[in-house]
């Protein structure tokens, strides 16, 4: 797994950009590319949108910290984010206010897209690891945890008042369910498809 | 922030789900930039998530086709369908691959599911059915039908304001995940307040009604282009 920037390496990889150095350039790409996928997978809304937003995001981290108006570099992460969910948020303003023009007052497009094969095939994988994980669980009562948690989207506390649990009992279900997921997960597709899970997004921007 | 915080206040589930402040939204999302830890768990939640819905769209898929081939049997001329529909198994791989590279209506990807169950928020007792944020031809209604011992399969039904019945669907079972899935098509729903209506059939036939959860239903159908 890769490890986490100290604020002495941010301070050094914003330094070597702001000095024109190209592999920094590429480091910051290769550090941060994860993250900001993952933040753009929760805010964009189709892959192609979400791959254009980390291409603009990079482009303008790298423009704004070589311009120096980074001014304090062991910001660097919260900067990164900060600036890929702008972009997002400003892609989907821009969006409503041209269906908002065209359309007289009809409201922004917000619906998901349709799932493409891939996800179709990610769904059906991830369907039959869950299946797996719900026979090996011990009881009903972990199951409907599970079903509650993650289907019907019930807060924790409620979710534990309502079953007699308390909060530790609780996060001891959802742990195991979770660990056998990974492990299963891990079994089927083997430690690399994690990586490309994460990285997809990454890999397919800087391939165009 | 470091990852211990993060696991000890569930962010990665909340951030999953949009249930974060903006603030604590923008705190985890700096956060989450530059921790590992932070990045491979939102993986799995989201996958796990993902894993959760695509199972209880399938179930629900499951059942309905079972049901319209029970009605469908008891006709003698369709018995000859039947026998096509087992050859077509044969034929499951090429189907597959047909369905991986062409999307068709009635997927089992990102389904729209809406979950009816005793819990619900004191502010707003009635199960909210969005029309307007389903991307396919229905919704899957995923009930928790309670403990009640000795049932055999369950019937649903939604009435409207009037009492009239919209919706029927009887022979249900409990699934994997402990509850009873139904699809319904979305064509067969209107705005306005609706009543699902559960009941509890037993091994000897008898049916008593078991619950009864108010469905606000809202949106226009359409809206997403589908």
């Amino acid at each position: 797994m890769p490890r986490a920037l100290d604020p002495e390496q941010l301070k050094a990889l914003v330094a070597a950009i702001e000095a024109g150095d190209s592999q920094a350039e590429a480091d910051l790409v290769e550090t941060f590319g994860r993250g900001i996928a993952l933040l753009l997978g929760r805010h964009a809304r189709r892959r192609a949108e979400a791959e254009d937003l980390y291409q603009d995001t990079f482009r303008l981290a790298i423009q704004k910290i070589r311009a120096g108006t980074l001014h304090r570099p062991e910001q660097l992460p919260g900067f990164l984010s900060g600036l890929a969910r702008n972009l997002a948020i400003d892609h989907y303003r821009k969006i409503g206010r041209r269906k908002t023009d065209t359309a007289g007052d009809a409201l922004p497009d917000v619906r998901s897209p349709a799932p493409s094969p891939l996800d179709r095939l990610e769904d059906a994988e991830n369907a039959s690891l869950v299946r797996q994980v719900l026979d090996e669980m011990p009881s009903a009562r972990d199951r409907e945890v599970l079903m509650r948690y993650y289907l019907a989207e019930q807060d924790r506390d409620a979710l534990a008042r309502s079953l007699g649990l308390d909060a530790q009992q609780l996060s001891r279900i959802l742990y195991r369910a979770r660990q056998r997921y990974k492990a299963l997960y891990l079994a089927r597709f083997g430690v690399a498809a994690l990586l490309l899970a994460i990285l997809l997004v990454a890999y397919r921007a800087r391939r165009r | 922030m470091d990852y211990a915080e993060v696991e000890a206040q569930d962010l990665v589930t909340r951030y999953d789900r949009g249930t974060l402040s903006a603030e604590e939204e923008m705190r985890f999302e700096a956060h989450l930039m530059n921790c590992p830890e932070t990045q491979e768990a939102l993986v799995y939640a989201r996958s796990l998530r993902r894993g959760v819905r695509a199972l209880a769209a399938e179930d629900a898929l499951r059942a309905s086709a079972a049901g319209r081939l029970v009605r469908l049997h008891r006709r003698p001329a369709v018995r000859v369908g039947l026998l096509a529909a087992l050859l077509l198994l044969f034929a499951a791989p090429l189907l597959w691959q047909l369905r991986t590279t062409a999307p068709s209506a009635g997927t089992v990807s990102s389904p729209h599911v809406v979950m009816m169950s005793a819990m619900r928020s004191a502010d707003d007792p009635s199960t909210i059915v969005d029309l307007g944020s389903v991307d396919g031809e229905a919704v899957l209604l995923a009930i928790d039908p309670g403990d009640e011992p000795g049932i055999e399969t369950y019937r649903l039904t939604l009435e409207n304001a009037d009492g009239a019945p919209v919706f029927a669907r009887d022979g249900l079972r409990l699934n994997a995940l402990e509850v009873v899935m139904v699809r319904v098509p979305v064509a067969r729903l209107r705005t306005g307040a609706h009543q699902l209506r559960v009941d509890g059939v037993t091994v000897d036939g008898s049916r008593a009604e078991l619950a009864r959860y108010p469905v606000r239903i809202v949106g226009e159908a359409g809206r997403n282009g589908q």
